[in-house]
């Protein structure tokens, strides 16, 4: 019987030791982080009709955790263009709290990289392929209190190639929660 | 004129036989006390499949025995497994250790029906995974290559071994199934790397 045991022993500890391998989990995905590089020139107090811009420019060449090189994301994901989503919130009495809300395509317009049919902002990889660069406008065109939330900002490679990796990038600003409050004035 | 028989039929012909061999030597074995606690063996089907495994055993107790298989594959032997392997993603497995313990319900010194419980620890190259690579101007760029792995697995096997030639000359049908645990969608892939005929010999 002891035999047995120990036979128990050593094929659980092979079936363990397959559990620390690197398997055949897929590693399609690439996880990178950056640090302010959105830009919101907040001025905190706006009038209807104003426009206000964000800026989001970030390198080809980003540092990827664990390795000393730098990664070539353009190079890595066959992307010219990488997406992410603004977040607009608006302060509603009813629900005493800020609550999400769609701006209608005719107040938002793109003077970098691109806005496509979902809304969701590109940043485009510019003419020299140095950098994915995007600038975005919003036309002030109700009053109250907003607030833009980057707290959890995801930028991630737009394309999907087969033999391409697909990259995202968690962004986060060194002086900042990423919650930017505004008012706009009658 | 003589039609030729499909493989699965001339498989079926071959287990008669080998019952029908082993039922005719019955009497001589009863009244054989020779006892052999080794047994080296190996698939025959295995060569099909552009591999080849080993398999010792050692008997421990009246109706136990623990043992080591050892196999090293080809590319063929894909065509056991049901995981699937699309034409930009390849496993491949290139050896493997696998563990055994087998119960002998007849006893393990008689021909009988076998339960199997193994193991199993084996080299794994996947071809198509993402590797990072450093391109000519020092940055890194993931692109599609291989990359070799160890994984583990269990299986589980049911047989009948036949012993013939006083014993020495082993003889075994056996269906036994592996998985490594990975999955496609919701369903287990398993691997019938155990399955076949074996020929050993006793000691």
């Amino acid at each position: 019987m002891k035999h047995i045991y120990l036979a128990g022993v050593f094929t659980l500890g092979i079936l363990l030791a397959g559990c620390f391998s690197d398997d055949g989990i897929s590693n399609r995905y690439v996880n990178l982080q950056i640090t302010d590089a959105l830009v919101f020139e907040n001025d905190q107090v706006y009038s209807v009709g104003d426009t206000i811009y964000i800026d989001l420019n970030f390198n080809r060449y980003l540092d990827e955790a664990g390795f000393s090189n730098k990664l070539d994301i353009y190079e890595s994901s066959g992307s010219d263009s990488f997406q992410y989503e603004i977040s607009l919130e608006k302060f509603s009495e009813l629900s005493n709290g800020f609550r999400a809300i769609v701006v209608s395509p005719e107040f938002l317009f793109a003077e970098k990289g691109t806005i496509d049919e979902f809304g969701r902002t590109l940043a485009q990889l510019n003419n020299d392929t140095s950098q994915y660069e995007s600038r975005v406008g919003l036309i002030l065109r109700e009053a109250g209190r907003f607030n833009f939330d980057f707290r959890f900002l995801y930028i991630e490679s737009s394309d999907y190639l087969e033999d391409k990796v697909q990259i995202y990038i968690e962004h986060n600003f060194s002086n900042s929660d990423g919650i930017f409050e505004f008012t706009v004035n009658e | 004129m003589i039609k030729p028989k499909s493989p699965r039929s001339s498989l079926v012909l071959l287990f008669l036989f080998l019952l029908g061999s082993s039922n005719c030597l019955h009497a001589q074995e009863n009244e054989d006390p020779v006892v052999y606690k080794n047994q080296l063996s190996t698939n025959l089907m295995l060569p099909a499949f552009e591999s080849f495994d080993l398999n010792y055993e050692r008997t421990i107790a009246n109706k136990w025995a623990l043992g080591l298989a050892v196999a090293i594959y080809g590319d063929r032997i894909s065509e056991l497994s049901t995981g699937s392997s699309g034409d930009f993603r390849r496993y491949d497995t290139n050896y493997e250790f696998m563990p055994f313990v087998r119960l002998y319900f007849q006893g393990a010194q008689h021909k009988s029906h076998f339960l199997e419980l193994f193991g199993s620890l084996s080299r794994v190259t996947a071809s198509g995974r993402f590797v990072r690579n450093t391109n000519t101007a020092g940055f890194g760029v993931y692109e599609p290559g291989e990359t070799d792995y160890t994984a583990g697995g269990l299986g589980i096997g049911y047989g009948y071994r036949f012993l013939l030639l006083n014993k020495k000359l082993v003889l075994e049908a056996q269906f036994g199934v592996r998985t490594n645990f990975n999955v496609d969608y919701y369903f287990l892939n398993g691997s019938i790397i155990r399955t076949g005929f074996k020929i050993g010999y006793r000691f």
